[in-house]
């Protein structure tokens, strides 16, 4: 009754479903807010883009003007060096400029331009090309799992039901080394499933515990 | 080189926020292969130049294939050296992804305003190379027979450069293509049953050393940088960590069925279970939520940055009119 409650339900599973619970709660709740600002960021980005897109248009369209002031003075008094000049400003429509400024789209310059060629495949070992494949340089990362967790035993390993399911839906490495300990135990003797890290048999524990205890293997049954 | 003729699919798009995705999904743990979907469009082809003008063949759009936003898969079975989902759930999965996607309001949608589709899959590779293993190549020929545009992603991740100490992630795309025939030279035989025989060992020979009837070709693969992540990719970064959690359920709820267990083994395995939640949340749901408040953050001081711009440009506005 000190572990489990009423139900037959470990009293920690539940504690730490509540806590799973909150804390994926608060993933959602501020994953809403993200979705909004990002909206709202690109609500944003687009009035800024198309305002400097209206100022670059209002830009061209004086220069434009200026141009055939200055073209129109030119054939008037063609031989007189004839400085620019000012002149009123004209009723004059312009032209429309359209297009993107460079800050105006919110996706940068589509990437180069392809040739038409089948590239050739490569050898397991090769290296992977510009192309094919890209190399970033980051720290380790954490994940569930990694050697630094306090724990030491694997992680978690499933028998999956691969006998029904066509050997087409896999997807398999070359890599067949299966073994690492397991942290469940079932009762039952070990069989090729009892890799899992769940137990069905004490006496199918691992030799190896994090504490070294070895008495293990000689415990009975309740 | 083997595996002659057109590919396809001439070059893959990926959005960076879906690459995003991807990448947290690859590293989200070392133990085993992850596996995803691929969702996207393969936009229509573009006009051609006419007839008898000189000018520069455009890029046949119709083979460029673009990822717009990736789905987490949940695996029937967690492995180091394989992720499997069932084919149920693949179809069930792709159907979801194609309504949803086509009934999406968001920019998604409206940007491209054609329906998006399921155009590829991802798996990563802990501690592996990155190149496909046959029994990939063997997939993506499988998902080939049903759409040719099909494409497959691998990342590779958790791979420590010895010297330096520093981790590297590497990622590819490819497609599986027919292999090539071994080309037996022409011997003269004097003897026709030695000919057969000799035909039916190197045949076996082949088959044996070469399984595989498909080769690997890479396709260039591209990220496409973004200012904003969108909504889809968001919602599919926040799946994660629930679908690990029912990844977890399900290994513990299978081995709690078991009536034979004695308190000692329950407890034990309800600990393991206690465990492994709390490695997720550590190594998953806790930087996310981190991830996500300082993203919202980065927004708040954009809108602010976005905001004095425009006010400035509506000043310059004003004072060229």
């Amino acid at each position: 009754t000190d572990f489990f409650d009423k139900d037959g339900v470990m009293k920690d599973i539940r504690a730490i479903y509540q806590v799973y619970n909150a804390l994926q709660e608060k993933v959602q709740a501020v994953c809403i807010d993200v979705e909004k600002s990002e909206r709202v960021v690109e609500s944003f980005q687009a009035d800024v883009n198309k305002l400097k897109r209206q100022i670059a248009q209002k830009k061209n369209e004086k220069e434009q003007e200026i141009r055939m002031q200055q073209a129109i003075l030119s054939r008037q008094m063609p031989t007189d060096n004839v400085e620019p000049m000012f002149v009123p400003r004209m009723s004059y429509t312009g032209f429309a400029v359209e297009g993107c400024t460079l800050e105006d789209s919110d996706v940068s310059d589509p990437p180069p331009p392809y040739s038409d060629f089948n590239t050739s495949t490569h050898d397991s070992s090769g290296s992977p090309g510009l192309l094919e494949s890209s190399s970033i340089f980051m720290p380790r990362p954490q994940a569930v799992g990694s050697s630094s967790y306090v724990s030491t035993t694997a992680g978690l390993k499933y028998s999956g039901n691969g006998a029904s399911m066509p050997s087409s839906q896999r997807a398999l490495a070359d890599n067949v080394d299966e073994s690492e300990d397991s942290d469940y135990e079932n009762l039952l003797e070990p069989t090729e499933s009892s890799d899992s890290e769940y137990s069905q048999t004490r006496e199918s524990r691992p030799s190896a515990h994090p504490d070294g205890d070895s008495r293990n293997t000689q415990t009975s049954q309740i | 080189r083997a595996g002659g003729g057109k590919m396809a699919v001439q070059a893959v798009h990926l959005e960076a926020d879906a690459f995003l995705v991807c990448l947290n999904h690859a590293l989200s743990t070392e133990k085993e292969e992850v596996m995803g979907l691929c969702i996207g469009e393969v936009p229509p082809a573009e006009g051609r130049p006419r007839e008898g003008r000189v000018a520069a063949l455009p890029v046949d759009t119709n083979r460029i294939v673009h990822i717009h936003s990736v789905i987490i898969l949940r695996r029937s079975d967690k492995r180091k050296d394989r992720v499997e989902i069932s084919p149920e759930q693949l179809s069930a999965a792709s159907t979801e992804a194609e309504i949803s996607f086509s009934r999406d309001s968001s920019r998604l949608a409206k940007m491209t305003g054609r329906p998006m589709r399921v155009v590829g899959w991802y798996h990563s590779h802990p501690h592996i190379t990155v190149w496909p293993s046959h029994v990939d190549v063997r997939t993506q020929a499988m998902y080939q027979m049903m759409d040719q545009g099909f494409v497959g992603l691998i990342f590779s991740c958790f791979i420590e450069d010895k010297n330096t100490k520093t981790g590297r992630i590497l990622y590819t795309c490819f497609q599986s293509v027919q292999a090539q025939k071994s080309s037996d030279p022409a011997r003269p035989w004097t003897d026709s049953c030695k000919v057969a025989e000799v035909s039916f060992l190197f045949a076996a020979f082949n088959y044996i050393s070469h399984p595989s009837r498909y080769d690997r070709i890479e396709i260039p693969i591209h990220v496409v940088p973004h200012e904003t992540i969108g909504k889809v990719c968001l919602e599919s970064a926040v799946e994660l960590p629930k679908i690990l959690c029912q990844e977890e359920q399900d290994a513990y709820r299978r081995i709690h069925s078991l009536t034979h267990l004695d308190s000692v083994t329950k407890i034990h395995n309800g600990s393991v279970f206690t465990k492994n939640l709390c490695s997720q949340m550590s190594a998953i749901s806790g930087p996310l939520l981190q991830w996500l408040e300082d993203r919202l953050e980065q927004n708040k001081q954009r809108m602010q940055e976005l905001q004095q711009e425009k006010e400035q440009l509506l000043e310059e506005l004003a004072a060229l009119e």
